[in-house]
């Protein structure tokens, strides 16, 4: 799977949501890494077909989403950030109705269900109705119908949001494991998602592309501007002002920063080595720039 | 791996799922308990209709009216539910056509017209099987137009609107809308303000058994079409919405649908407005006519010449033009030499052949002899004529044919100047003329051709298709493959095929029986029999007439089961149906004016109060089987009856109810005191002075009565 993103435009109305993107996304995990509102969700929505762009061109394998969306569903599995279920239909139900939909035939679809349910590990529950599954449960059920038909290339959008840490792990291995041949593009606002098993990632920052590569890329991104300082509680006012923090801890008097400058902050400073997160923060450039999360 | 496409599969799942959502959700099980209940204690043994006819007026009303609505909110929820429940963004980007969306409106079609089953079982119960059989289609064939039309609608509006909590409250509005606001403005002078009521047929409430839908002319096929192009309009325009959603463009294919289906809507607008306004042109062009010859035209005033002798034939062997030809005798009744008689024959029939030179001017025929008719002097004419007749009523708002001939039916009604009617009088005026009721004439008639065709007329038949009467002031003649000819004891019954059952019995019961004892109690009248016709708006005058010794009777059969008979009171009403001829001046003066003719209406007067207890004697004479003692009884219980209605409802306290009580009371003393002979001495009094008896104050109509009947 191919996808090949050329000077891709959206706008609404005056608001521009996406401004001349271009990339490239080929097989395995891709995570598109953004703060709210930099465009992954305007980004995810015109790969899955759900809408028209402005300008440029988006082509799945040969296939461009504005005039062969059919084409590109055929091969297509999408779970949305925000979804829900006929609440009436088990799981069994709802993945049945949908696989009809993908045209799946009936006896591999039945295959299929089986499957996905048991990827998703949902086996025990498959009956019950969908109204009264927890979140985590219905991001699971989310991700099992995005599954059938296998498709080839999967988009999810901010699947962790709202989870929690330990639903949030499951997932990120669920993701990780099903990745496999195909393309999975993993829209996310949280750094730890793409960690764990992307090959390549892109960050979007208020509608344009500000980074593309490979997870260690964008870690390069910080390499040398990531300092450790450790600074009294009554000077921490001062240093937020000054340089850019990514993260701090409390210990006693004094506070423990996490920074990124280009230069040893008042000399004090220990070099770190970056994660994904430092890279993260500094394609974002300049300092206010929207901030990400950072979780475990 | 890519799988094969597969439309049906999914159009399947569709409408399964829908189906099971809609029809598994309490609510719409709710729903229909309530749609029972409404149904069943309004309408189940409230009226008499066969099923057939419950199928084509009231049902059908009550059903588009309310149900339009269900399906309006059923079809919002049904396109939104997606979108509510957050399904749609997955949904679009599964591969399929809109065979998912076409698999869940006709679910959401199927869920609305399986609230046609309730009405279904209520006409079954009215049978008969055949009446059933014969409706059930076409009924839910109109139903699924509307309903369609309805759901798409609905459709367009959610689509156009998104799922907002308020996109329901737009919907009650168009409903409400669609079925309220074109009734306000259908008495308009707008041809086609009719057809936007969703819940309208198209059509008045017409006796469709005798003549199907036929009166109705093109009038519910412009009323399908529109709604059908319209609904055509809607999907086009849901799909061009969807393509644009789904496939982020819109293909001229659909649009060019679209455009075909609203061009043909406009056309069946034209068509139905073209409709209304025949008939409009129609009563305007008699008026016009008539207003032409203002100078000359007085009416309801009485004429010089007058036609004292008709032989009619009528040619039906094209039934669609018939041929008539006619020789009459034209007398001149004047005191002065009449040099041009004068007679009314429908413009829209051509006369071919006349035996005497005439002008015409449309209806207004002018004959123009050598010689001036001396006063007393005849002179026989024969006419040959023929046309197609199509003549309208507006109901409404709505027209509807009253005179037409053609191969489902003839309906030649005497208001329609068919035959030549002596005078000038504006044809087919319900309301506006009685001058088309001519002198007494001689009438005899006979009908060529339309084998299978029943034939009923207000002559007396001679024969399958021949009628004559030595005394008659009219003719109507009616024909249809529908109607049945059934002899009822004394009475010639002509109905629809499927109402005879009931109209037998109907008649038998409060008819027949009740003329045994109008022959006994009114014996100087000779009475041979009832010839009744058993139609909803049979061509008859408005009031019964007697021919020839027969009493002409309209009834239909929803009269025979909207009525309680236990009660004498209403029996009596029918009982006044046969008075009628035989007290003709009953019918005038039926209303009193308040004091002071500021033209308050309080109600019946004298004449209607003593009819009305005559036939209330009548009714308990019959009821008690004439002893005294019971009717006194009876009498009491009535005037107990009576005292609770005026208690319930004060404006029935009206001079008639007084006349009425003080009749029937002084009625019931004589006959206890001198027995039929009384009665029957005293009823012949009041048919040779009717005027005299009225006009006394209510408080001497007993000494009055008592002074008829000679007894003490």
């Amino acid at each position: 799977m191919d996808i090949q993103i050329t000077n891709l435009t959206k706008d609404y109305g005056k608001f521009r949501a996406l401004d001349a993107v271009s990339l490239h996304i080929g097989s395995g995990m891709f995570g598109l890494l953004g703060a709210n509102g930099a465009g992954k969700s305007t980004l995810m929505r015109i790969l899955a077909t759900l809408q028209p762009l402005t300008s440029g061109q988006v082509k799945v394998d040969s296939f461009d989403v504005m005039h062969q969306p059919a084409e590109v569903r055929q091969r297509l599995g999408y779970m949305p950030q925000d979804f829900g279920f006929f609440r009436r239909l088990n799981a069994v139900e709802m993945l049945d109705y949908i696989g009809t939909m993908k045209n799946i035939p009936r006896a591999e679809r039945k295959r299929q269900i089986e499957t996905v349910l048991e990827e998703v590990n949902l086996t025990r529950d498959a009956r019950r109705r969908v109204g009264s599954y927890s979140g985590g449960m219905k991001q699971r059920l989310g991700i099992a119908q995005a599954l059938l038909g296998n498709p080839s290339l999967l988009i999810v959008d901010e699947p962790t949001a709202g989870l929690d840490p330990e639903e949030r792990i499951r997932f990120r291995n669920l993701l990780a494991r099903i990745s496999g041949q195909r393309t999975v593009i993993l829209s996310t606002h949280i750094v730890a998602d793409i960690e764990a098993s992307c090959v390549g990632v892109a960050v979007l920052n208020r509608g344009r592309l500000v980074f593309s590569g490979t997870p260690d890329g964008l870690i390069d991104q910080a390499r040398g501007k990531v300092w450790h300082l450790e600074v009294p509680a009554t000077e921490w006012e001062h240093i937020e002002q000054q340089f850019r923090v990514i993260s701090t801890r409390t210990a006693g008097k004094t506070v423990q920063v996490r920074m990124l400058t280009d230069e040893n902050p008042s000399g004090q400073g220990i070099p770190l080595e970056p994660g994904l997160e430092d890279g993260y923060m500094a394609v974002l450039g300049a300092k206010g720039a929207d901030k990400v999360a950072i979780y475990a | 791996m890519r799988n094969q496409n597969n439309p049906p599969a999914r159009y399947g799942a569709a409408f399964r799922l829908e189906l099971r959502l809609i029809c598994l959700h309490w609510s719409y099980a709710l729903l229909h308990l309530l749609w029972a209940l409404v149904l069943f204690s309004s309408v189940v043994g409230r009226s008499g209709g066969t099923a057939q006819w419950a199928f084509e007026t009231g049902l059908l009303f009550v059903v588009r009216t309310l149900i339009s609505g269900v399906a309006l909110f059923l079809a919002a929820n049904t396109f939104t539910r997606s979108s509510n429940i957050r399904f749609a963004a997955i949904e679009d980007t599964l591969p399929t056509g809109f065979d998912i969306w076409v698999g869940r409106w006709s679910a959401c079609l199927v869920a609305v017209l399986a609230f046609a089953i309730e009405p279904a079982i209520i006409a079954s119960l009215r049978g008969p099987f055949a009446s059933f059989a014969s409706g059930i289609i076409p009924f839910i064939f109109k139903l699924s137009i509307i309903f369609a039309f309805a759901t798409a609608l609905a459709w367009l509006l959610a689509s156009l609107l998104g799922s907002r909590r308020w996109l329901f409250l737009v919907i009650a509005g168009v409903w409400v809308g669609l079925i309220i606001i074109p009734t306000f403005f259908q008495m308009s002078r707008v041809p086609f303000v009719g057809i936007f009521n969703l819940a309208g047929n198209g059509s008045p409430l017409n006796y469709t058994e005798v003549f199907g839908t036929m009166p109705q002319g093109l009038q519910p096929f412009w009323f399908h079409l529109f709604y059908a192009a319209l609904l055509g309009v809607l999907l086009m325009a849901v799909l061009s919405r969807l393509q644009a959603r789904r496939l982020h463009r819109v293909s001229r294919q659909v649009v060019a649908i679209g455009a075909a289906a609203l061009v043909i809507a406009l056309l069946a607008l034209g068509g139905y407005s073209a409709n209304v306004f025949t008939a409009r042109a129609q009563e305007d062009y008699a008026r016009a006519i008539a207003k032409r010859h203002e100078t000359d035209f007085v009416i309801n005033a009485p004429t010089p010449e007058a036609i004292n002798r008709y032989d009619l034939t009528v040619d039906l062997t094209n039934v669609s033009t018939p041929r008539f030809t006619v020789e009459f005798v034209v007398t001149n009744r004047g005191e002065t030499p009449l040099a041009n008689p004068r007679l009314t024959l429908h413009h829209d029939l051509t006369i071919t052949e006349s035996s005497e030179r005439y002008t015409r001017d449309s209806d207004f025929v002018t004959l123009t002899p050598d010689q001036p008719l001396a006063p007393g002097e005849t002179q026989t004419i024969k006419l040959t004529y023929s046309g197609s007749l199509w003549l309208l009523d507006l109901f409404g708002g709505i027209p509807s044919a009253n005179t037409f001939s053609n191969t489902e039916g003839v309906r030649l009604p005497y208001i329609s100047c068919w035959y030549p009617v002596a005078g000038w009088v504006i044809p087919n005026e319900m309301y506006g003329s009685t001058r088309v009721i001519g002198s007494p004439a001689q009438i005899t008639m006979k009908v060529i051709g339309a084998p299978g065709m029943t034939f009923a007329s207000n002559l007396p038949a001679t024969g399958e298709q021949t009628f004559a009467a030595q005394s008659a002031q009219w003719v109507s003649l009616v024909g249809s493959p529908r109607m049945v000819k059934a002899s009822v004891g004394n009475a010639i019954l002509y109905t629809a095929q499927f109402d005879q059952p009931e109209l037998t019995a109907f008649v038998e019961k409060y008819y027949t029986s009740a003329l045994a004892y109008i022959q006994r109690l009114i014996p100087d009248v000779p009475i041979k029999g009832l010839i009744v016709f058993g139609m909803e708006r049979a061509p008859l005058p408005f009031s019964n007439t007697l021919i020839d010794g027969w009493m002409i009777v309209r009834t239909n059969r929803q009269w025979a089961s909207y009525i309680d008979f236990g009660d004498a009171n209403q029996r009596a009403y029918f009982i006044s149906d046969l008075l009628e001829p035989l007290f003709p001046k009953s019918s005038e003066s039926a209303v009193t004016e308040a004091p002071g003719g500021n033209g308050i209406i309080l109600g019946y007067g004298a004449n209607s109060g003593v009819m009305e207890g005559i036939a209330n004697f009548i009714a308990v004479y019959m009821q008690a089987n004439g002893d005294s003692a019971s009717m006194s009884q009876a009498i009491v219980g009535l005037k107990t009856l009576d005292e609770a209605r005026i208690a319930a409802n004060p404006p029935l306290a009206n001079p008639a109810l007084t006349y009425k009580a003080l009749t029937l009371q002084s009625l019931a003393e004589i006959y206890a005191v001198g027995g039929d002979a009384a009665i029957i001495r005293t009823l012949r009094q009041v048919r040779q002075r009717q005027p005299e008896l009225v006009a006394q104050p209510s408080e001497k109509v007993g000494v009055w009565l008592r002074e008829a009947s000679n007894v003490p």
